[in-house]
């Protein structure tokens, strides 16, 4: 039985899944970098070890030292989270191998999502649809004719990517070779797999996924649907459950084949099934992610379950607590990430200190940060998630709104302004969303610098050491003047 | 005595016309009464301008004011007295913004021509090509490969030419 957990992980979701781990009154681990020491999952962990790394990032990836950390601290299970070791099957192999569970998939199961050629011919092979595309097999030659047959405009991903990197779209023949070619190049860099694949492009696609449980014996049920399609550069910026203005017939075949998919990988875990879905009503198969996703809470909220205690009974053998038919939804949820950085200077990261952190009260928030802490370059920018739940959409859409106004970050620039634009948007308000939403409205969202209040520059020179003492340390003499210059 | 705050590069001229019975400043020509009240925490400002009351939140950086008021972040930059070298930034290549070096193109004593990659670096994500500005001679490359830097930090210097 499962009464440990090491949280391999930093930041929101460590906070996140100590929260349940302690709940459930088990003992929780967190790791940490020296850069993260007074971070908030080091504080609220029973017991936290630090790790070393040449960079901070390095020290949530060693895996050796991890385990090392697992032994010592004496616990029995390890939670990866997300990003970081979550999807390494040679993690998974070495924690079981050391004795301990693994709060997730076997690693043959990593292996097989985490490679997108593959798990596109598993998906195929279970009657998922795919978008057409075409692979490279060694002949460069043949790979161009293929590619080139399947129609334009294409898309180039690497074969072991995620998160849009590596990604190149292609509207005509003469720019698909090198379009490959820098697509291998920067696969090769950033997954150390330079196997690219050409896919047909849907243009403008709404972003829907598909949340799965399943418990290893090839029982697996959907907790229904997300959007995820507010996106910028293939990276999601605000997520909700269920998704909008979807077609009962739509929804049910995108859950079905997921939970298809799941069923046939004798999935094990909480899972996600991505996919795209164009104008026309067709969808394709995109990847599965083999692990808890950081827009989970907006499922919890219109289920009503604790999607990390769910996989930490999955990983302990206890199996599913709900069948399919006790799975109800009720209202709807919304997750916006709040991100170090500036959308008006072209989304440029943001360093800082939290200065001033004031959270809204009527929202969730799932934060990895606290006041007086520092924001650095070492990390992902998103820095917390407050997510709004109404039993309509707009209800939590005008809760979201009300929630960002609220919400006060300052010292570390960040899109929470933006993000209130955002829910304040007509088009979103009607829910007609694709994966363009963001560059299609940009015009609205990152209006023209407006000058500032005065309200704001007084306060700003009331706050200002220097201003203050030209207005109080003047003689009475000088003051009673009235306009005084040196 | 006018003070200057900068708001996404633009001044803001601010001139304190009165100081007595209450507080006048002049902003870009304007001009607002203020009266400010104290508040238990020194983060959180109350003010009084015109007769209307403002409330919200302010953060002072080491080179910025934040302030929160109305539903809007503002950043404002105070301008700094230039720093003692700063006669020598031609002559380096900064960073404007955090970021990883992905690789070095350059070494010191190289003789590199205007437009050349120097060095190529990683934010967010994103991949950028640092090229040199001028023909010039490296003098120092002050960053490895994969080493992590904030805003600001000089990553390349050249050799200072003899006029």
């Amino acid at each position: 039985m499962i009464a440990s957990v090491l949280v391999a992980n930093r930041g929101e979701i460590a906070c996140r899944i100590l929260r349940t781990v302690r709940r459930l009154g088990m003992r929780g681990i967190a790791v940490y970098h020296f850069a993260d020491r007074n971070a908030p999952h080091v504080a609220m962990a029973d017991e936290a070890l630090e790790l070393t790394g040449s960079v901070p990032t390095a020290a949530y990836l060693d895996q050796a030292q991890i385990i090392q950390a697992c032994l010592r601290a004496g616990v029995d299970s390890v939670h990866p989270g997300y990003g970081f070791l979550a999807e390494n099957a040679a993690f998974a192999e070495a924690v079981a191998a050391a004795g301990l569970v693994f709060v997730g998939p076997d690693a043959d199961t990593i292996r097989l999502m985490g490679d997108k050629i593959a798990s596109r011919n598993f998906a195929r092979a279970q009657n998922v649809p795919v978008a057409p595309s075409a692979t490279d097999e060694g002949d460069p030659t043949a790979f161009l004719r293929q590619a080139a047959a399947i129609g334009f405009p294409l898309l180039i991903k690497a074969s072991a990517g995620g998160g849009g990197k590596g990604m190149k779209i292609v509207r005509s023949a003469d720019e698909l070779q090198e379009n490959i070619r820098v697509a291998a190049s920067e696969a090769l860099r950033y997954f150390g797999d330079g196997r690219v694949y050409a896919e047909k492009l849907v243009e403008a696609p709404r972003h829907i996924e598909v949340q799965v449980l399943g418990d290893g014996e090839g029982s697996v049920i959907h907790l229904h649907e997300r959007e995820c399609s507010i996106q910028r550069r293939h990276q999601k910026v605000i997520e909700e459950a269920p998704a909008p203005r979807l077609p009962p017939s739509v929804k049910n075949a995108i859950c079905d084949a997921a939970v298809r998919l799941a069923t046939a990988a004798r999935y094990r875990n909480a899972g996600t099934i991505e996919f795209i879905l164009g104008a026309d009503g067709a969808f394709y198969f995109l990847e599965m992610n083999t692990r808890l996703q950081v827009e989970h809470p907006v499922t919890e909220e219109i289920v009503g379950l604790d999607l990390v205690e769910e996989q930490l009974r999955i990983a302990d053998g206890k199996g599913l607590s709900r069948r399919q038919d006790e799975i109800r939804i009720s209202g709807h949820s919304i997750e916006v990430r709040i991100c170090a950085e500036q959308p008006e200077r072209d989304f440029r990261p943001a360093t800082g200190v939290c200065g001033v952190l004031r959270w809204p009260a009527d929202a969730r928030v799932e934060a990895g940060v606290a006041e007086g802490q520092e924001v650095t370059a070492a990390f992902d920018s998103m820095l917390a998630k407050i997510i709004t739940t109404g039993s309509t959409r707009l209800e939590a859409a005008d809760r979201m709104k009300h929630a960002l106004d609220e919400f006060v970050l300052l010292g570390v620039p960040n899109n929470a302004d933006y993000l209130a634009r955002i829910v304040a948007h007509e088009a979103f308000r009607e829910g007609r969303l694709d994966t363009n939403f963001l560059v299609e409205h940009s015009a609205d969202l990152l209006p023209a610098q407006r000058a500032p209040e005065p309200a704001a520059i007084l306060a700003a020179l009331m706050a200002d050491a220097g201003f203050r003492r030209v207005v109080d340390d003047v003689p009475a003499l000088h003051a009673a003047i009235g306009r005084w210059r040196n | 005595m006018p003070t200057t705050l900068l708001h996404d590069d633009t001044p803001i001229l601010v001139d304190i016309v009165a100081r007595v019975p209450e507080l006048a400043v002049e902003i870009d020509g304007v001009q607002h009464r203020v009266a400010a009240r104290s508040s238990a925490d020194p983060r959180a400002f109350s003010l009084l301008i015109d007769g209307a009351a403002h409330e919200g939140w302010v953060y002072r950086g080491a080179t910025e004011i934040h302030v929160r008021h109305a539903g809007r972040t503002t950043i404002f930059a105070v301008p700094q007295r230039s720093a003692a070298g700063s006669a020598r930034a031609g002559n380096d290549i900064r960073a404007d913004m955090p970021g990883v070096v992905v690789s070095v193109h350059c070494a010191a004593g190289q003789a590199v021509g205007a437009g050349e990659t120097l060095l190529t670096v990683e934010s967010m994500k994103l991949q950028a090509a640092l090229s040199a500005p001028r023909d010039a001679v490296v003098d120092r490359v002050h960053v490895v490969a994969d080493e992590a830097f904030e805003r600001g930090a000089v990553l390349l210097s050249f050799r200072i030419e003899a006029e």
